[in-house]
């Protein structure tokens, strides 16, 4: 193959990604077109058939699937990949509540024999409460995280 | 690229793997440069930030924690029997 012929049929890529990414900002635009260029002009020599060098543009891919790819992707946020530390520190705490609350049980017994029936009720309802409020605490803490991530 | 469009999986073509690195240039995971010469077009050079270590070193461990969790649950789920999936 002629090396013409090879940039012949890197133009004619390269046009058919003009058309295609109109609707990419200008700038970016131009910097992608130029890595597709490089690209190219790197990985095509002159001694490459023309099949050769159709294989190389396949394997590159079709200017829809690069813009396609450009488009669908909003920027990934830092820190995006934490989910799973999320995940674990919330484990973490429910365990931490949950093993407050078996403690509280354990001890019950003794405290309950000394407390009325009203002081017993009441005591329930500010145990009960004082559980809701951390893990509302541990969801607005790790929420206020993300937010502040993003 | 060519090592990632050989795993089959993870790149749709070997194009796409540009806008990804956009997006991590942008994430500020890698960093970029141009080199100039004279003989050939400017090239572009991306390289991993100390941040992109960071979130990699964290995607690792995640990874393998899920990993490990789907590979212990798959273990304990018998397959289906060649003469179950003909009915």
């Amino acid at each position: 193959m002629t090396k013409q012929t090879g940039q012949r049929m890197i133009r004619s890529y390269l046009r058919q990604f003009d058309a295609t990414a109109a609707a990419l900002p200008r700038p970016r635009r131009a910097l992608l077109r130029e890595e597709l260029a490089t690209h190219l002009r790197d990985a095509i020599s002159p001694e490459m058939s023309e099949i050769e060098v159709a294989r190389v543009i396949a394997d590159l891919g079709s200017p829809a699937d690069i813009i396609g790819e450009e488009a669908s992707g909003a920027p990934r946020r830092r820190g995006s990949s934490a989910g799973g530390t999320d995940k674990l520190k919330i484990l973490l705490i429910v365990l931490a509540v949950a093993a407050g609350a078996l403690a509280l049980f354990a001890i019950l017994p003794i405290v309950v024999s000394y407390l009325t029936a009203s002081e017993r009720n009441l005591s329930a309802l500010v145990w009960a409460l004082s559980a809701i409020s951390a893990v509302a605490c541990a969801a607005f803490i790790i929420a206020a995280r993300r937010r502040s991530r993003n | 690229v060519k090592e990632l469009d050989r795993s089959g999986q993870l790149l749709s073509s070997q194009g796409t793997v540009y806008p990804l690195l956009n997006r991590l240039h942008e994430s500020g995971l890698v960093s970029s440069y141009w080199e100039m010469s004279d003989s050939e077009r400017p090239r572009r050079y991306y390289e991993i930030t100390n941040e992109g270590r960071r979130e990699l070193d964290e995607f690792r461990n995640d990874w393998a924690e899920f990993a490990g969790a789907v590979n212990t649950l798959m273990a304990s789920t018998k397959a289906p029997s060649s003469e179950s999936e003909s009915r």
